[in-house]
């Protein structure tokens, strides 16, 4: 279990090789990301009579121009809405009944497995019947079938379980000794004793609720609920997009996401390579 | 005394997994059963349902469209997992190589996984754009004449539309691969190499006799999630092909969402949805048997 870096090495050629390729593998990784920002400058001629790479004269009017074309701000807001709630709500109950399966009660193995058996279960293969459940509920076109059925998930009970497993027991014992009750303790030592998988709580269903695009377009019809994604798609079928609108609009509806994995980007690949967040 | 605290036990329990546990059965277990009735019926929308039987998974192994699709969907695993999980190696083995801003390139390698798939799929649909993306003019660039029907991409090319949602896919993925390879890799201990090495061991071999057999759990793991995430694409076809052209990139998922809200056969894209989940269920159990018979640990 080692992960320490070897420091101190002399400069190789070996690393000199290690480094040209990292680069250029970089540089093919991102390479979609240099033509988005970089188109998203051009101007609609210069896309199409032009093969250089960078813009000839940069035209920032791409960007307020796509902002003006489509009622972004309502889609941002409602994409906020659809991913903040979630994220409180896979904190909060997530933490709730991850503190509770620390416990042994009768039957708590057998339902543990259950909320587990949960991940096995393909998303794909219950999109019908969620429309229909959510058709039933009389939730299609409301905030309620975008936020609801995201308030808790398995992976989240675990992944916060996995930590709290890890928080001495003789904490409890003294902080009951004090007095504190079994909420008290939860919510006033335990947690703040895990902001790490909490954040990576946090930043995974942020992503998945901001990327999400097929959940909203089955219990969607409604513009006013359109999300950044959907609004995005919607935005590239009118007709005559030009490509410069197109690429900013897709350059700032990526910026908030992108934002949040830098700020916690750490202690996400960390775990990830520890691989307490495999999944 | 006792007795009372037992039962406030037993609410604490009850109230904190109450939540969780409504979400958990309600939207997957009891979609799950659902999915399973609608399955045996020929519910449409229109007119009330009646139960049909097995028809509809008849009706799916006997038509070409199903066929297609599942061989479609066995085409695009076949492809994408080895690609992702070599690719993925490749780079976890890049990053554990370098030491100097490692944390910068962890991060670079990662972006794709971050950005969303309707962004990539966009992008990329305009890079694949045969006039006037860059993909083609590059490979002209460098001698590649693109004027087979291939390079048309996306645009009435089956085996183009193909390759494209292979490569969206492949580079969403390979960035997250890379560093759970990087997390295997740090955890084989240097002894190994240092012993290998006064043996006279030339890198070559010490690669493949050292990291791969002890990296094995780490590919394990990352091939079989490549394998269930294989079978879930489906946001790069809608926005990229839209399952076509003549169907050759309606991908399973892809399927099950077309005829479900584009034709309104429920019933039928309930039983694709059940042949789904047995297919994802008889991987699992594969993983689950192979995990302990052939992964060579430590």
């Amino acid at each position: 279990m080692s992960f320490e870096l070897k420091k101190n090495k002399p400069i190789s050629t070996g690393s000199i090789v290690a480094y040209f390729f990292i680069l250029l593998t970089v540089l093919i990784i991102n390479y979609p990301f240099f033509w988005m920002i970089m188109t998203s400058l051009k101007t609609n001629s210069e896309v199409f009579n032009s093969n250089s790479f960078f813009p000839q004269d940069v035209k920032w009017g791409n960007y307020a121009e796509a902002w003006k074309a489509a009622n972004w701000s309502r889609y941002f807001m409602n994409s906020f809405i659809f991913a903040l709630i979630p994220v409180a709500g896979q904190i909060f109950f997530g933490s709730l009944a991850a503190n509770a399966f620390t416990k042994e009660f009768k039957g708590s193995k057998i339902l543990f497995t259950l909320f587990l058996g949960t991940m096995m279960i393909p998303v794909g293969s219950i999109m019908v019947p969620n429309y229909v459940i959510v058709k039933n509920l009389g939730w299609l076109n409301t905030y309620n079938s975008m936020t609801v059925p995201f308030l808790s998930s398995a992976f989240s009970i675990f992944l916060l379980r996995q930590h709290f497993m890890t928080i001495p027991k003789e904490l409890e014992d003294a902080a009951i000794m004090d007095g504190a009750g079994y909420f008290y303790y939860l919510f006033r030592i335990i947690m703040p004793l895990s902001v790490a998988p909490m954040l990576t709580v946090g930043l995974l269903t942020f992503m998945g609720r901001w990327n999400d695009f097929v959940w909203v377009v089955i219990m969607t019809t409604s513009e006013k609920l359109r999300t950044v994604q959907l609004g995005l798609t919607v935005f590239r079928s009118d007709w005559n997009t030009e490509w410069g609108n197109l690429m900013a609009a897709c350059t700032f509806i990526s910026i908030p996401v992108i934002l949040l994995f830098l700020t916690i980007q750490k202690k996400y690949i960390n775990g990830l390579m520890l691989g307490s967040v495999k999944g | 005394m006792n007795r009372t605290n037992k039962i406030k036990d037993k609410l604490i329990i009850g109230v904190s997994l109450a939540p969780a546990a409504v979400i958990a059965l309600l939207f997957t277990y009891m979609a799950f059963i659902f999915c399973l009735v609608i399955s045996f019926t020929d519910w449409n929308m229109l007119r009330p349902m009646s139960f049909v039987g097995f028809e509809n998974y008849v009706y799916a192994f006997t038509s070409k469209e199903f066929l297609n699709t599942l061989r479609l969907s066995f085409i695009y695993a076949l492809w994408g997992v080895p690609l992702c999980v070599i690719i993925g190696m490749a780079i976890g083995v890049l990053l554990n190589w370098i030491t100097f801003c490692s944390g910068f390139f962890r991060v670079m390698v990662f972006l794709p996984v971050v950005t969303s798939m309707v962004v990539a799929s966009i992008v990329w649909g305009k890079i694949f754009d045969p006039q006037m993306g860059s993909l083609n003019q590059m490979l002209n660039a460098i001698g590649i004449s693109t004027d087979s029907h291939w390079f048309n991409w996306t645009k009435d090319s089956m085996g183009g539309s193909m390759a494209a949602l292979l490569i969206v896919g492949i580079w969403k993925q390979v960035g997250y691969n890379g560093i759970l390879f990087l997390g295997g890799l740090k955890n084989i201990s240097t002894e190994f190499y240092e012993a290998a090495l006064i043996d006279g061991a030339g890198s070559w071999k010490r690669f493949t006799k050292i990291t791969l057999p002890l990296l094995s759990p780490t590919t394990f793991m990352v091939t079989m999630l490549q394998v269930f995430s294989a079978f879930k694409v489906i946001v790069s076809v809608i926005v990229l092909t839209k399952g076509g052209p003549a169907d050759s990139t309606d991908l399973l998922v892809h399927h099950i969402y077309n005829n479900a809200f584009k034709y309104f056969n429920m019933g039928y894209s309930s039983a694709v949805s059940v042949i789904l989940f047995v297919i994802i269920l008889a991987f699992t159990f594969i993983q689950l048997t192979f995990e302990k018979k052939f992964v060579y640990y430590r």
